[in-house]
């Protein structure tokens, strides 16, 4: 083979190779990764049932003409309601403390202030008063919780009759 | 060799050569110093669920996706993947995965929009498979007419045109009779430019 032939040759094969190299080459273009975490979450609850023992016994409790006024952590009027739930879990307890109640049979209407009291066992005399806004304790070991019912209502101008009313209590796991 | 041999390997060399080349892709994103920001407008949270209710649904409609920013040089091409967590455990403990107590099946779905505004409207959904995703576009996709010349690459005193594009995270939990708390996964999303 000339000299001539073998540089022509020579220069054929690595324009050959070459070819090759570039195509692999172009294959790998990509730069530097960033990233970004994003966290999904979701919070599960399990239902708190409320249950009511007993209502509140107006008419017992009252002494006079001008007020009847309900200690719910003395009063054998008050109402009781227990709440079940996950033993041991802490929990947030909110009511309304005050509300209307309406004559049956008519449109007058009297305002009744709640108090609420509350105890891991079904021992009044040992329950504590609670605030009425996000009040925090715990279910007992059986997942048990006690309430007393009480409060104090201004008969003075009352039109005799029968009243009723809600007592609206919320309760959640924290 | 004879000159004839070798013409033809000159020959067979320069059309040849047309097979070897792959279809003409310039990566212009090796040239260049460029970079990409995240900006997170929210994580996707399926908010209080009451155990065993089953299905909960988050659409890409829903305020409760997640939505995150990705600016850059608005005229090139960004590979993004997206890898979610099968499940969510019960405070984020990985040795609860797969106690039917403890965690909860997630099913991942994304889209993306990458006309200029964060307008679910202009949404292109994600192919996802087994909560994995990958897909490549435009920062800014090109509204008409063919490519322009290449863009001129960053250098002291120059910044290309920046440009964002948003991705929308949503999806699906399959709430059984689990432990009530709080339950975690994660999703992990790796920009490359091309």
């Amino acid at each position: 083979m000339t000299k001539g032939k073998t540089a022509l040759y020579f220069f054929l094969m690595t324009g050959f190779l070459w070819s090759v190299s570039q195509d692999l080459f172009a294959q790998n273009g990509k730069s530097t990764k960033p990233d970004i975490n994003i966290s999904v979450n979701t919070r599960i609850v399990s239902t708190i049932d409320l249950i009511t023992i007993k209502n509140i016994e107006l008419d017992k409790a009252r002494s006079g003409d001008q007020q009847i006024n309900i200690a719910p952590t003395v009063h054998a009027a008050a109402g009781i309601m227990k709440a079940e739930g996950r033993p041991g879990a802490e929990m947030r307890i909110s009511y309304v403390q005050e509300q209307e109640l309406t004559r049956t049979n008519g449109s007058e209407t009297l305002t009744f202030q709640y108090s609420v009291s509350g105890n891991t066992e079904q021992n009044q005399s040992t329950s504590e008063l609670l605030d009425f806004n996000n009040e925090t304790t715990r279910f007992n070991e059986t997942g048990e919780y006690f309430f007393w019912i009480g409060g104090r209502v201004d008969i003075s101008n009352a039109i005799p009759g029968q009243y009723t009313g809600d007592f609206t209590i919320e309760i959640e796991y924290i | 060799m004879s000159y004839r041999s070798a013409y033809l390997l000159l020959f067979l060399f320069v059309f040849g050569f047309s097979t070897f080349t792959p279809a003409q892709e310039i990566n212009f994103g090796q040239f260049g110093n460029y970079s990409v920001t995240f900006n997170k407008f929210n994580n996707l949270s399926f908010g209080s669920i009451l155990t065993g209710s089953g299905l909960k649904q988050i659409q890409l409609s829903d305020p409760e996706k997640a939505t995150i920013q990705v600016s850059g040089a608005k005229n090139l091409d960004i590979i993004l993947d997206i890898t979610a967590d099968p499940e969510l455990l019960l405070n984020g403990n990985s040795s609860f995965s797969g106690d039917p107590q403890k965690s909860i099946p997630f099913t991942m779905e994304a889209a993306y929009a990458n006309k200029g505004d964060n307008i679910i409207s202009d949404a292109e959904l994600f192919n996802v498979s087994s909560n994995s995703a990958s897909a490549r576009f435009q920062i800014v996709e090109r509204t008409s007419g063919p490519p322009g010349p290449p863009p001129t690459p960053p250098h002291e005193g120059f910044t290309p045109p920046q440009g964002s594009a948003y991705i929308y995270i949503y999806g699906s939990i399959n709430v059984g009779s689990v432990d009530a708390g709080s339950y975690t996964g994660n999703i992990t999303i790796t920009v490359t430019y091309n």
